[in-house]
């Protein structure tokens, strides 16, 4: 009987156990499709214009970053993401270099606020990015080879 | 009037050296004393054996009387002006072109006895041997047989074939995907200029070619102009695609005629016409609309024979007077020098001819000056030959599909860029399609196209991205000087190194063998010139985003290029009010291809830093080294960027 019942026990914490992993897949598949499609910033910093394009994929967690800021052609960086279910969104560049933060998201429409700390930025929803943009762009390093001496 | 002095002076010659004692001048007589010496620029190994060059004092120029004495001093036949009409013009006197004679000696006459008579004379400034140069590359064409088209881009048959422009990794077992220039996506930006001309001092080009015609300069004034007269009065009679320095005549176009086919290669690299339908594509041939670039034909050499000072010194000037912006120089001198000086005190007719080509602006809407680029050699010697090796000129390594160095590139000091140059003996047996495609007179093959290897091959394609360069900023309107132009091109680079670890299989001296690579790890210039880079780089240099409150090593490849790790660094410059507005403790500094940098205050700032490209040192009177250049970056410091500079 006790056997009975300890077996009884353990299904039931596995039950619950795989239906909060449901529950957390289905909630990190929510916050990572809250990013999911392409995301526009045009402002200034410290006098320069800035324009950068962000594309999120959660098919792959990958991402595509083009950012100009100042003339000339825009650097295109890639990597990965991750999202965790706090909504707290970190990255990799590809080049092996950790993003500088890791960012609190939160969306309102086609609106995107990524925040960290006291530090946010607000991204609109686009359909695309724009061919003078990936057409006038420079790809990064891909990977972050170690000085040959 | 030259014309006339020169048989004038024949026929006052041919009575001077039997009137006079020449038997001391002829070979093996003792040689006269001279307090001279030092007149005498070089010396007489691997010159033209008849003829010596004289700078002359400038109230003797034109002095027939006196040219009539130096002819019968000398043993010589005749003393014409090295660059015809030169007098006239203000610009070549301020080079001291006019100055320049050459004596043409008669049979016999000991060339070192003559130039030492020559020194003696107060009128004669300094005295150079004629000295021949050689072609960097191997002249053994292989045809080429029409591939299905699978590039996307222009309709050129021959173009899947051209791997050094669009490289799948599957033109033979070891080759690299990637290995080329990078210029498909170029294209779509620009893929040439009509007001953009490329002079190619080489062989003659075969200005017929189908592949060639509508990219070859026209001098209308010659074309529409009398045959047999010289219409535009610059000397030179009927020279409507350029002319032939050699022979001193028109360039002749017979099919028959013994043309090795490297002057037409080089041509096709640099502008074969695109997008036509037949053959190859050229890197600024255009897109088939009249937009390529245009090739002036400046012989120098005949088959193999070398071209010697004179020929390359006036293919140069003509070049520059006629309205090239580019100068594509595949050869190089077979002596080595020491250091820039050496070169330019034993050679100094030519250097002058480059200079003056370098200083005149013939496309000012664009640029302030002409790009010189030459090809570092086909000798597997540790440094460049020269001109390219001197150190504002741009000297070109090659390497072959598989993103190494040729086993037959000169390396190290002096040379600046890499490009594809082809490499048939990759992996250990022949492969021609291994080499690079380009055409060739029917003559050579019946096809009009063939593969040929060398850095001969290596350096048409960084004149035609220079060229490109040229066409984009007529594009977007800017001017730039040249050495902000050559910088950004020699920063427009892909690593290289990288595949520089261990042996590859290849050809080794007379047989096949394995070739060590590091020894050509950063020798062979910045890297890989990148098409795509470059192009992006003239439209302007993006702002560097650095974090604010941190100490960082901040990735500066992107501007550097991708060898930047191995660059190095001789200064960085930030002024003390932008020092002032980052809130920094002391100067930025670059270690590794890394801005180190500790900002405290939000703000932009502008940094210089100065770097060599090419090797360790930077070349000039007391060594063999790369060029200096410098580059300014806009930094903006921000509460957030990663390291790389990113946004995120």
């Amino acid at each position: 009987m006790a056997r009975l019942l300890y077996r009884l026990f353990i299904a039931a914490v596995a039950a619950a156990l795989m239906s909060s992993c449901n529950s957390d897949q289905k909630i990190l598949e929510q916050n990572v499709n809250e990013i999911a499609g392409i995301w526009h910033y045009a402002g200034n910093e410290a006098g320069q214009p800035v324009d950068v394009y962000l594309g999120f994929y959660p098919e792959n967690n990958r991402f595509d970053l083009y950012q100009k800021v100042g003339e000339g052609a825009y650097k295109h960086y890639t990597g990965t993401f991750s999202m965790s279910l706090s909504k707290v969104l970190g990255g990799k560049y590809d080049s092996g270099f950790a993003w500088a933060r890791e960012y609190t998201v939160s969306r309102s429409g086609n609106i995107l606020k990524l925040s960290a700390g006291d530090y946010s930025f607000e991204y609109t929803y686009a359909e695309v990015i724009p061919e003078e943009v990936t057409g006038h762009s420079v790809p990064t390093r891909s990977d972050d080879m170690l000085p040959i001496l | 009037m030259f014309r006339y002095f020169k048989m004038f002076l024949a026929v006052a010659a041919s009575f001077s050296v039997a009137a006079c004692s020449i038997e001391n001048l002829e070979n093996g007589s003792s040689l006269p004393e001279s307090n001279n010496a030092m007149k005498i620029l070089n010396t007489p190994e691997e010159s033209v054996p008849n003829s010596l060059l004289l700078y002359l004092d400038d109230a003797k120029i034109s002095d027939e009387a006196y040219a009539a004495e130096l002819l019968s001093k000398t043993g010589g036949l005749e003393l014409d002006p090295v660059f015809p009409g030169a007098d006239s013009d203000e610009n070549e006197r301020k080079y001291g072109l006019h100055r320049w004679y050459e004596l043409t000696l008669a049979e016999g006459v000991d060339l070192q006895k003559a130039a030492t008579i020559l020194a003696d004379e107060a009128a004669v400034t300094r005295v150079q041997y004629n000295k021949v140069m050689e072609v960097a590359s191997d002249v053994n064409v292989f045809g080429a047989e029409p591939a299905p088209q699978t590039t996307g881009v222009f309709n050129d048959p021959l173009l899947p074939d051209q791997w050094h422009y669009i490289n799948d990794g599957k033109v033979v077992g070891d080759a690299v995907a990637g290995a080329d220039i990078n210029v498909k996506d170029a294209w779509k930006l620009t893929a040439g200029d009509s007001r953009v001309i490329v002079a190619v001092i080489d062989e003659g080009v075969d200005f017929e070619h189908p592949d060639l015609k509508d990219n070859m300069w026209v001098n209308e004034a010659e074309k529409n102009g009398k045959t047999g007269v010289d219409d535009d009065g610059n000397g030179y009679i009927d020279d409507i695609h350029g002319y032939d320095f050699y022979s001193d005549t028109v360039l002749f176009n017979n099919p028959k005629a013994p043309y090795s086919g490297h002057g037409t290669h080089v041509a096709g690299t640099v502008a074969a016409v695109n997008n036509n339908g037949i053959g190859v594509c050229g890197v600024a041939g255009g897109s088939g609309k009249g937009d390529g670039v245009r090739i002036m034909s400046c012989q120098a050499f005949k088959n193999d024979a070398g071209a010697s000072s004179v020929h390359t010194a006036k293919a140069i000037r003509y070049a520059a007077k006629m309205g090239a912006t580019i100068l594509q120089c595949s050869f190089g001198n077979t002596a080595s020098y020491d250091s820039d000086k050496m070169f330019r005190e034993e050679l100094t007719a030519e250097y002058e001819a480059l200079r003056y080509f370098r200083e005149t602006a013939n496309s000012p809407e664009v640029i302030d000056g002409g790009v010189i680029i030459f090809a570092a050699g086909n000798n597997s010697q540790s440094s460049s030959s020269y001109p390219g090796a001197y150190n504002d000129i741009i000297s070109v390594t090659a390497f072959g599909p598989d993103y190494r160095a040729a086993y037959y590139t000169n390396y190290g000091p002096g040379c600046n860029i890499a490009a594809p140059g082809g490499e048939l003996t990759i992996g250990g047996s022949v492969n021609n399609k291994s080499g690079v495609l380009s055409t060739v007179p029917v003559n050579v093959n019946e096809s009009g196209y063939g593969y040929l290897q060398g850095t001969s091959m290596a350096c048409p394609h960084v004149s035609g991205i220079a060229a490109l360069g040229l066409s984009y900023l007529y594009k977007l309107g800017k001017k730039m000087t040249v050495d902000e132009f050559q910088a950004l091109m020699l920063t427009s680079v892909n690593d290289i190194d990288q595949f520089h670890i261990g042996q590859k299989n290849t050809q080794v001296g007379t047989s096949f063998g394995m070739m060590a690579l590091e020894p050509y790890r950063k020798q062979l210039g910045t890297g890989a010139i990148d098409t795509w880079r470059f192009l992006m780089s003239l439209e302007g240099t993006p702002c560097h985003l650095v974090e604010v409150g941190k100490e960082q090593n901040s990735d500066l490849s992107a501007y550097l290029g991708d060898g930047a790790y191995n660059m190095v660094i001789l200064d960085v410059e930030m002024s003390e009010a932008d020092q002032a507005a980052l809130g920094l403790e002391k100067k930025p500094e670059v270690r590794f291809g890394k801005l180190i940098i500790n900002p405290t205050k939000a703000g932009s700032a502008k940094v210089i830093i100065k770097a060599i490209a090419g090797g360790n040192q930077v070349g000039g009177d007391k060594v063999v080294g790369g060029q200096e250049i410098t580059r300014e970056i806009s930094l903006v410091a921000r509460p957030v960027a990663a390291a790389n500079g990113g946004w995120l």
